[in-house]
């Protein structure tokens, strides 16, 4: 597990909040032809599923802690994701760039 | 969020109804037995419940993979358990006690992975909202839904194999599980356990994943628009491993068919 965190240290992180069921920020730049680790950290009292057909992810977002996903190396274009459990409320875009968005 | 319990329902619980719908028509009839359905339901109802209560510290396992880990596995057991019992649809001969047995745990395995994350759901859902008659008029409508989908494919299955269209339900039968299996790539994925390689090619113009048609097909044989090499490898690889059983299955029975021929003479 140690070999398996290593590997992952170098991995750029972005961070995306999810509070009265709805994710911020809405909009969440990333590096294009990159993998990215985004920790997403559910504020709310209940559990939430993260879902994004674009992504192709699907994780349950359980109360008050946070969740790791990795995503990527992604061509750019903007992936839609939602709260499967909220899908009108918790709705999000993650958009990827060429440019450096560190 | 009548409409949500009703798309999570058919989502997570469909794959169950077909899973049902092969074993008792194909794969293995005699499973419907009403003991094995009992011990089926007590195993099952068991796995739901302790996956329920403790998923959350399962979540946070192995530096926070444990959720992907375990149902890398389930999956892949409750796969080999379903593979290496489906010889009756080759040879037609009766199961022995453990291929019955593993039939139970394949199923039982595969309930779990699928009702475990319906029940997150609704517990997530009675805790913000409260509202039993949403969630009741959600579920008799999800139910309806997969019931009389499963009655149709139910019926379908039955008359191909009184058709003795034996190598037509080996084949969808193989599909299915090489679909649900093909699933474990992206949960190794989302927790870079399996590198995330770009799609073969994207087909979402014609059916997007999103859409009814694209939810449908992955339930059934595991649609995916944008496939990576990783998933298309996987998929090959189970196909292939159906093939292996089919020719060594029939080879057997082949065997024991001239065999019996000649103990006749």
């Amino acid at each position: 597990m140690a070999f398996y965190q290593q590997a992952h240290a170098k991995t750029k992180e972005f961070h995306l909040t999810l509070e009265n069921h709805v994710f911020t920020p809405s909009e969440l730049k990333i590096p294009a032809n990159e993998k990215v680790k985004l920790i997403i950290h559910n504020r709310d009292k209940v559990a939430e599923e993260f879902d994004s057909f674009d992504l192709n992810r699907e994780k349950v977002l359980f109360p008050d802690k946070k969740t790791t996903i990795f995503i990527g190396p992604l061509p750019p274009e903007k992936y839609e994701y939602f709260g499967e459990y909220n899908p009108n409320l918790a709705r999000g875009i993650i958009i990827v760039e060429v440019n450096d968005v560190n | 969020m009548l409409i949500n319990t009703v798309i999570l329902f058919i989502r997570d619980l469909l794959p169950i109804f077909i899973l049902f719908c092969l074993v008792s028509t194909c794969v293995s009839p005699n499973v419907t037995d009403i003991n094995k359905l009992l011990k089926l339901l007590k195993i099952s109802a068991f796995g739901v419940v302790a996956t329920y209560c403790f998923m959350p510290s399962m979540a946070e396992l192995f530096g926070g993979i444990g959720i992907e880990v375990i149902q890398t596995i389930e999956i892949l057991l409750a796969y080999f358990c379903l593979l290496f019992a489906s010889s009756y649809l080759i040879t037609g001969n009766q199961l022995t006690a453990l291929q019955s047995h593993l039939i139970v745990i394949g199923i039982a395995l595969f309930i779990v992975v699928n009702a475990s994350v319906f029940v997150v759901f609704l517990d997530s859902y009675m805790a913000s909202t409260g509202s039993m008659k949403n969630i009741m008029a959600g579920l008799a409508i999800g139910l309806g839904i997969c019931l009389s989908f499963s009655a149709l494919l139910y019926f379908l299955f039955a008359w191909f194999i009184k058709k003795e269209l034996y190598l037509l339900t080996y084949i969808i039968w193989t599909l299915f599980l090489s679909g649900q299996v093909s699933k474990i790539v992206s949960l190794l994925q989302q927790v870079d356990i399996l590198q995330n390689s770009v799609a073969l090619w994207d087909s979402s113009t014609f059916v997007k994943d999103s859409s009814e048609y694209g939810q449908l097909f992955n339930t059934l044989f595991g649609y995916e628009a944008s496939p990576s090499m990783e998933f298309i490898m996987l998929y090959a690889a189970s196909l292939l491993i159906f093939l292996c059983c089919f020719l060594i299955n029939s080879s057997t029975w082949f065997q024991q068919s001239i065999d019996s021929a000649k103990g006749k003479e």
